[in-house]
């Protein structure tokens, strides 16, 4: 399982993919090519995220168009079983039974997807140490708490050793610390174990902690896909300024010199040159001139959240930050 | 403080999946884990079976006993018509069919209990989106919780029928019961099976109707009881006997009678209360089916 003869350039792709219940259309025309690594599924609630996760394990059937995973069509008997084999899916809702132990779940689930008992029982303590589950491992899941619950679920995934994770909300519900540990986790697996994670998600954050890559959906389409580097590297005309003395004075000079001030909070400046690629000289000239004191200047980066909000403005979804 | 342990790093398999796992048996044998797990619910529900199983065995030991049974008289030699072990030898497996009829309603009531939650349970905590993102086809989930809920029709309806049959053939006269009343051991079997196929398939069809098992056990006994008794008022009032094929019980209460020989109902007729409860079994598997089929793809 570990030594899989598979590896492809795209792990998952879809093409003109729908999914309607009923009258709501959840996937439209959804085409994408998922690359190997870690990749940010974001979008707001009802985008479609959980609708996508499911229609590649075959959970769900497709009203149109179609999609691989692991170069098997989920549609397909042979095709689903295949990728039920690949793939560890943690889903979002609560879905423990509740009478069992953490032990005998995850070892039942082993088992389940074709490992031997004694295979599934030694891997079962390794994937709940590794999720940090090692005290709990034999107490019923109605004593875990949410965080305990979601890395349980983590565990249940990562049994069979999965080359493709399917991550489903994965920090929902959890606190502060929880949240942390989950993305560690989740982190960990993707930059140092090589998997490759498909993490489903409206938290921003979790994204930009975790993914290399990230697709925004919104409404059952594709809003933007592109890698988080280059959806937030740096604009080359745009710079954020730390002013603390003169400030009032340097913002009124700053049209003269063509430049434009964006954003203004205090003594934090958000300019924008008037030319690409133009040097940043013309704000010490500036400075010097209006006798303001330039503490700091950096080059302005978009957060993912900007990018994100951006994205899908157009549409005036609320979405988490 | 938790201390942090060499183990707490992230681990390769290196093993690998069998080609052909038994996935029903994995799924049965969690079923069954869970079912036991609650002790007091087994404790009332098994105690039945096992007092009817004692019961049943030391009357049938007795009768062998305090019977005057002429010495080798095992081989049944009918002199003069009169043969002492033959009445008793009748007499042993009309008892047998007794306790093994009264067996069979305990074992309902356990097979209920145990049952009404497998698929009822799976559906309220979305448990089947765990078992079906794993190579788990429709069939193997269903057969996993068929195979666990006939472990416990198993246990209270199987195992009293071998130990009240084992009480008979072992102390029957040099076998005799055995030689002589082979075709009750499996003829038992035979009702055993049929009964416990069907009650598994009735159950576990109304368990994945709900999402519940309050709801699914309230299911099995309204749709047992209520209907058994609805169709005994009808057929009396109505005088359409026929309506009492919608009994379960009333239909295996026929069953046994003509499997082990006994004196029918003057209305009842035995190939009408076989095919009513084919008509149970195959009905339950048939909504077992279609629902197992909606838990697999679940939109």
């Amino acid at each position: 399982m570990s030594e899989s003869s598979y590896d492809p350039p795209i792990l998952i792709e879809t093409s003109g993919l729908g999914k309607a219940y009923g009258k709501v259309q959840a996937l439209n025309d959804l085409s994408i090519k998922v690359p190997p690594g870690a990749v940010g599924l974001l979008g707001p609630n009802g985008a479609g995220k959980t609708t996508l996760l499911k229609l590649l394990l075959g959970l769900l059937i497709p009203t149109a168009g179609k999609a691989t995973i692991v170069g098997q069509d989920p549609r397909t008997r042979r095709g689903r079983l295949t990728i039920r084999e690949h793939v560890g899916y943690m889903p979002e809702g609560d879905c423990l039974l509740p009478e069992t132990t953490g032990v005998e779940l995850v070892s039942m689930l082993g088992r389940l997807t074709g490992m031997k008992a004694e295979d599934a029982m030694t891997r079962t303590h390794e994937v709940l140490d590794y999720c940090q589950l090692e005290e709990a491992r034999y107490r019923p899941v109605t004593e875990f708490s949410t965080g305990m619950k979601q890395r349980l679920k983590l565990a249940q995934a990562l049994v069979h050793d999965p080359q493709i994770l399917l991550l489903d909300e994965p920090t929902n519900g959890l606190d502060p610390k929880g949240r942390r540990q989950m993305l560690e986790l989740v982190a960990d697996l993707a930059q140092n174990h090589g998997k490759n994670i498909l993490l489903c998600t409206h938290l921003l954050p979790d994204v930009e902690r975790t993914c290399e890559h990230v697709i925004v959906l919104q409404n059952g389409g594709v809003k933007l896909a592109d890698s988080v580097a280059a959806l937030t590297q740096a604009d080359g005309d745009r710079y954020r300024l730390s002013v603390p003395r003169g400030a009032d004075a340097f913002c009124e000079a700053l049209p003269n010199a063509g430049v434009i001030l964006e954003s203004r909070e205090q003594d934090r400046c958000l300019v924008r040159l008037p030319d690409e690629g133009q040097s940043a000289d013309v704000l010490f000239q500036i400075a010097h001139q209006s006798g303001a004191c330039l503490e700091s200047l950096e080059p302005a980066k978009s957060s993912l959240e900007d990018v994100f909000l951006s994205a899908i403005q157009a549409e005036g979804e609320e979405v988490s930050p | 403080m938790k201390a942090t342990t060499h183990t707490e790093v992230y681990r390769p398999f290196s093993g690998e999946l069998l080609e052909h796992p038994l996935r029903p048996i994995t799924l049965a044998r969690s079923a069954v884990r869970l079912g036991l797990r609650k002790k007091l619910p087994a404790f009332l529900l098994f105690t039945p079976a096992v007092i009817t199983a004692l019961v049943g065995a030391i009357r049938v030991y007795l009768m062998y006993s305090f019977s005057d049974i002429p010495q080798g008289q095992g081989g049944i030699s009918g002199i003069q018509g009169i043969n002492p072990l033959q009445d008793i030898l009748g007499n042993v497996a009309t008892n047998v069919v007794i306790f093994v009829k009264t067996s069979a309603y305990f074992a309902l009531l356990a097979m209920t209990w145990f049952g009404a939650g497998m698929i009822a349970d799976d559906r309220r905590m979305g448990a089947n989106l765990l078992y079906f993102s794993r190579p788990l086809t429709r069939g193997g989930y269903l057969m996993g919780k068929l195979i666990g809920l006939m472990f416990f029709g198993l246990l209270t309806l199987g195992i009293p029928s071998f130990v009240i049959l084992s009480t008979a053939v072992f102390s029957s006269p040099d076998w005799s019961f055995l030689r002589h009343e082979a075709d009750v051991i499996w003829k038992t079997a035979l009702f055993a099976s049929i009964w416990i196929l069907t009650v598994s398939s009735i159950v576990l069809a109304l368990s994945s109707l709900v999402n519940r098992k309050t709801l699914a056990l309230t299911l099995v006994f309204g749709t047992i009881i209520v209907l058994a008794g609805a169709a005994d008022v009808a057929a009396n009032l109505l005088e359409v006997s026929e309506l009492r094929l919608l009994s379960l019980p009333y239909n295996f209460e026929v069953f046994a009678d003509w499997l082990f020989g006994q004196d029918l109902n003057p209305e009842a007729n035995s190939t009408h209360s076989l095919i009513a409860l084919a008509c149970f079994a195959l009905g339950g598997m048939a909504l077992l089916w279609r629902n197992v089929r909606k838990m697999e793809v679940v939109g």
